[in-house]
């Protein structure tokens, strides 16, 4: 027996029933949310503002309006195709949500099968107790995020020019820090900063989050968004320029792409293309045979760098060091550095640097790049850590009550 | 070096590497392995490590190079810490660093330098015929070290090994799912290991673990000299002069020990053929000839007698 298929055949696939299965009407906390696909939330408005987007063939624009929802787990974005008439602080019960996924962060969009109604739940928390919520420390910033509260302190502050359209626009940036770390803002309309007043404390409402190569990005569209405090809500005698956040290797590994920050591990390798390098002229990738991937062959620039991976036995991390801190994990000039590769040749001269490093447990200082292909510091700072093997071995009796 | 050939798609995330003793390793006889091509693979330990990577120190006790049957070179390696035993193998296959540096280690053992050896490795798995299981280490990169970073390294792998005892311990009183294991505060790297090692091994003795802990620790903090230290196997004490005769003795006891446990194990009541003590004891890295040679030694000696001819069996 066989069966034939053919033109006339109509075929259907039944979907196997494998995804979890809510019951529809069934609300979901908003932190537990899916990263696709119809879900019903019941959410209060914690911002709410009209907006445009416009097509990209130049035939118009389409009004939609763009808010923030919370309920107790979390909070999370949306976008209305159609109007939306509530006010902020209103309790909502929304069925047939679509959640999409924009960069990193998901977000809600309501469009006209989405059945929206004012919900009455007396023990639902209020607005204020629910913005606390949207607070976020630098730590936390994840690309594509909108409607962000955060306060952090100003150190840079900078007024740039460029053209668009035959027409001169500015745009002021610099650096920002918090006790978790550092990463840039740019505004788009000028804030009452001068250099003098840095470093200063601002909160900030409302705002967006782009990433560049990793780096988050605060954005700031318009002055209102910006609140100066008189003074920091964290230690004020922190000099954020030059601090660094003690942060956990898993931490870093499973969390956003990160400025400022250090870690302790074991080097569990040097990769053989450690020591000096050659760099693109056009783009400072390393050259691989003389060649560019995307510009071609090329003389280079020299440079000098390490290629480790570090480990805490749960993640693991690749890093590299720059120049300067390879020079002083080493103890040597570039000079001395020359003169020791030349003299070992390439391979013996990993191999020493393994004998110095392998096993032990490494401090690197600088900046985090996560993705999907996993974690990668950029570290500007290093240092072997010094261990005692007789004093370790007397706590770790203590502690795990071994004689 | 790395070659043109780039897959295409997500590289895998680096597995992260476990600090263990080496009688944790080399009693697991579990191994997981994805289904595709590039998944990697895990030995899982008694205590639920499921390990794709370690890093692993001690005295290396053997290295002996092998031409295999296709011509390559093979080779393979004994290094003890106070726990028991690691066995490894370096073939074409590893770095250009890598292999140098066994060549140079090959040198040294020769004329019986005492090595004290870290290297970070891949877990091996190896079944024979009748199904017993070895593991084995495949290093990827090593280095010399001294004793104070020797010391080190014993202290990390005990904290470590406490740390999956505890793990382990808190898992006995919890409901054997993930769900149970989360709500007993086990850490998410140890969870889906001892939700199969514990189905795999059944109840486990620890108390050898603690056994080995104490001792690594009293080598860490210089109460015993890592060279010298007492262990299980005949012992290697051994003074540099005399160091080639009295090493090649231990390493025939060595051969023996193994062949009797190989045939222990593996006896069904009509004892061991040839062939497969011969198989189990290459596959714990002894030289073949080495072995039948023994073998022989052990039936004259009376230690062994064939019921059968070329079948093998403890007298007594």
């Amino acid at each position: 027996m066989s069966l034939n298929i053919n033109q006339s055949t109509r075929i259907a696939v039944v979907r196997e029933g494998t995804r979890p299965v809510t019951a529809p009407g069934e609300p979901q906390d908003i932190d537990s949310l899916p990263s696709d696909g119809y879900v019903c939330v019941v959410g209060r408005i914690l911002a709410s503002r009209p907006d445009q987007i416009h097509r990209k063939d130049g035939s118009g624009s389409i009004d939609i309006v763009r808010g923030r929802l919370a309920d107790e787990s979390g909070t999370i974005g949306f976008l209305s195709w159609e109007p939306l008439e509530h006010e902020v602080g209103t309790l909502l019960k929304i069925e047939g949500a679509q959640v999409r996924t924009f960069r990193d962060t998901p977000e809600l969009n309501f469009g006209r099968t989405t059945k929206i109604e004012i919900y009455h739940d007396k023990n639902f928390s209020d607005a204020d107790t629910l913005s606390q919520q949207t607070v976020l420390t630098l730590s936390e910033l994840r690309d594509g995020a909108r409607d962000v509260d955060a306060v952090v302190q100003i150190t840079e502050w900078t007024k740039r020019s460029f053209t668009r359209d035959g027409e001169e626009r500015f745009l002021w940036s610099g650096q920002i820090a918090d006790p978790t770390g550092r990463c840039r803002m740019s505004a788009w309309s000028e804030l009452p900063i001068t250099e003098d007043k840095l470093p200063i404390t601002v909160r900030l409402k409302g705002v967006r989050v782009r990433a560049w190569q990793g780096i988050p990005d605060i954005t700031v569209d318009n002055a209102d968004q910006v609140e100066f405090l008189d003074a920091p809500p964290w230690d004020s005698d922190l000099d954020l320029t030059t601090h660094t956040a003690e942060v956990e290797l898993f931490e870093l590994s499973t969390g956003a792409s990160r400025v400022g920050v250090s870690t302790s591990a074991t080097v569990v390798s040097v990769r053989e293309d450690s020591g000096f390098i050659q760099r693109c002229t056009e783009c400072r990738r390393v050259l691989r045979d003389g060649a560019c991937a995307e510009h071609g062959p090329n003389d280079g620039n020299t440079d000098i760098r390490l290629r480790l991976a570090i480990d805490d036995g749960r993640s693991s991390v690749s890093l590299l060091t720059n120049k300067q801190a390879t020079l002083s994990l080493l103890g040597m000039t570039e000079s001395e550095l020359q003169d020791t590769v030349n003299d070992l040749g390439q391979v013996a001269f990993v191999q020493s640097l393994r004998g110095k490093m392998l096993g032990r447990t490494i401090k690197a200082s600088g900046r985090t790049i996560v993705d999907e292909q996993g974690a990668m510091m950029l570290a500007d700072g290093a240092a072997m850590v010094d261990e005692d093997a007789g004093l370790r071995a007397t706590e770790i009796r203590a502690q795990w009550k071994v004689a | 070096m790395e070659g043109g050939m780039m897959q295409s798609g997500t590289r895998a995330k680096r597995q992260s590497a476990w600090h263990m003793l080496a009688s944790e390793f080399s009693e697991a006889t579990l191994n997981e392995k994805g289904s595709g091509e590039y998944d990697p693979s895990f030995v899982i330990t008694k205590l639920g490590a499921k390990v794709n990577r370690v890093v692993v120190a001690g005295l290396l006790e053997r290295l002996e190079v092998r031409e295999t049957s296709n011509g390559s070179t093979l080779y393979q390696g004994q290094m003890r810490d106070p726990s028991g035993l690691h066995y490894f193998s370096v073939g074409d296959y590893a770095s250009e660093s890598m292999r140098e540096l066994t060549m140079s280690l090959v040198e040294k053992t020769e004329v019986g330098e005492p090595v004290l050896l870290l290297m970070v490795a891949k877990s091996r798995w190896y079944q024979t015929d009748e199904g017993a299981v070895y593991t084995s280490l495949r290093p990827e990169e090593a280095c010399e070290i001294d004793a104070q970073r020797y010391a080190l390294w014993l202290t990390r792998a005990c904290e470590d090994t406490l740390q999956r005892m505890k793990n382990y311990s808190d898992s006995l009183a919890a409901e054997p799912t993930r769900e149970g294991l989360v709500a007993a505060g086990i850490p998410e790297h140890m969870i889906d290991g001892l939700l199969v090692s514990r189905n795999h091994y059944g109840d486990i003795d620890v108390e050898t673990y603690t056994l080995n802990v104490m001792q690594a620790l009293d080598i860490a903090e210089g109460r015993m000299d890592a060279a010298s230290q007492p262990v299980a196997a005949p012992s290697q004490t051994e003074l540099p002069g005399d160091a080639a005769p009295s090493g090649a003795e231990s390493n025939d006891d060595e051969v023996k020990d193994t062949l009797v446990s190989i045939i222990e194990q593996l006896d069904q009541g009509d004892g061991v053929d040839f062939e497969t003590v011969l198989t189990n004891a290459v596959a714990r890295g002894f030289d073949r000839g080495l072995a039948e040679e023994k073998l022989d030694e052990l039936s004259n000696e009376g230690t062994l007698h064939e019921p059968r001819f070329g079948w093998f069996r403890i007298v007594g």
